[in-house]
């Protein structure tokens, strides 16, 4: 019995680790340059956000789950594509990836490899909230 | 077919088994497991798809990327 319940509670989330990753895996492994990375992380969020809104729109879905994506999507976006009513005006990872894909000095690639990273803890969020509106019933 | 196409046959097929056998708590873990793997799935043949055009060293499409995100944030935060 106790057997029967460890391995119900382990094998979904070991089985989402080994299986679920493995497209986003390579897709972070391919990206060798700091511009291709923010490239990832915004492709990354584009397909949470999709996966996120096609599930607010099935009819089953609880309010309670609809509110913690939205909410999820409110805190990651602008890390992603930025925020223009920010004063000054956060820049999104495809104007930091432009700015040093042009310049290529020191300056822009700490701008950008930060704004990654920040990025990165905020997709957590997203990943983590999308993960529990799957297993909702 | 893949062998993930293979595990959720097996896994949907032996959750509607529990559940006709009676034992409904079985039969439901593996049907939230199957949900889950198949919704999975989705994000992760994106991710997929971006590997392989890194790999092919396919231009960064940013603006289309960009455009599904405001699409998709705007259709979830309107649901």
């Amino acid at each position: 019995m106790l057997r029967k319940q460890i391995r119900n509670y382990l094998l979904l989330p070991i089985a989402l680790l080994l299986v679920a990753c493995a497209g986003t895996r390579s897709a972070y492994q391919y990206a060798d340059t700091l511009d291709k990375k923010a490239y990832v992380v915004t492709q990354h969020y584009a397909s949470l956000v999709h996966e996120a809104a096609d599930i607010a729109a099935l009819p089953g879905t609880p309010q309670a789950v609809k509110d913690s994506l939205k909410a999820a999507d409110k805190s990651v976006k602008p890390f992603i594509v930025g925020d223009p009513t920010k004063v000054p005006p956060v820049p999104g990872l495809s104007d930091l990836a432009a700015s040093f894909k042009a310049t290529r000095d020191a300056k822009t690639e700490a701008e950008l490899q930060a704004a990654i990273d920040k990025a990165l803890v905020e997709l957590s969020t997203l990943v983590n909230a999308v993960n529990a509106a799957r297993k909702s019933p | 077919m893949n062998w993930l196409s293979y595990a959720l046959i097996a896994l949907r097929s032996s959750s509607l088994a529990l559940s006709i056998n009676g034992r409904a708590v079985e039969g439901n873990t593996l049907a939230a497991l199957a949900n889950a793997l198949e919704s999975g799935r989705d994000v992760d043949n994106h991710m997929a798809a971006v590997a392989e055009a890194l790999k092919r060293g396919d231009a960064a499409d940013w603006q289309g990327v960009l455009n599904a995100i405001e699409a998709d944030s705007a259709r979830l935060q309107n649901s």
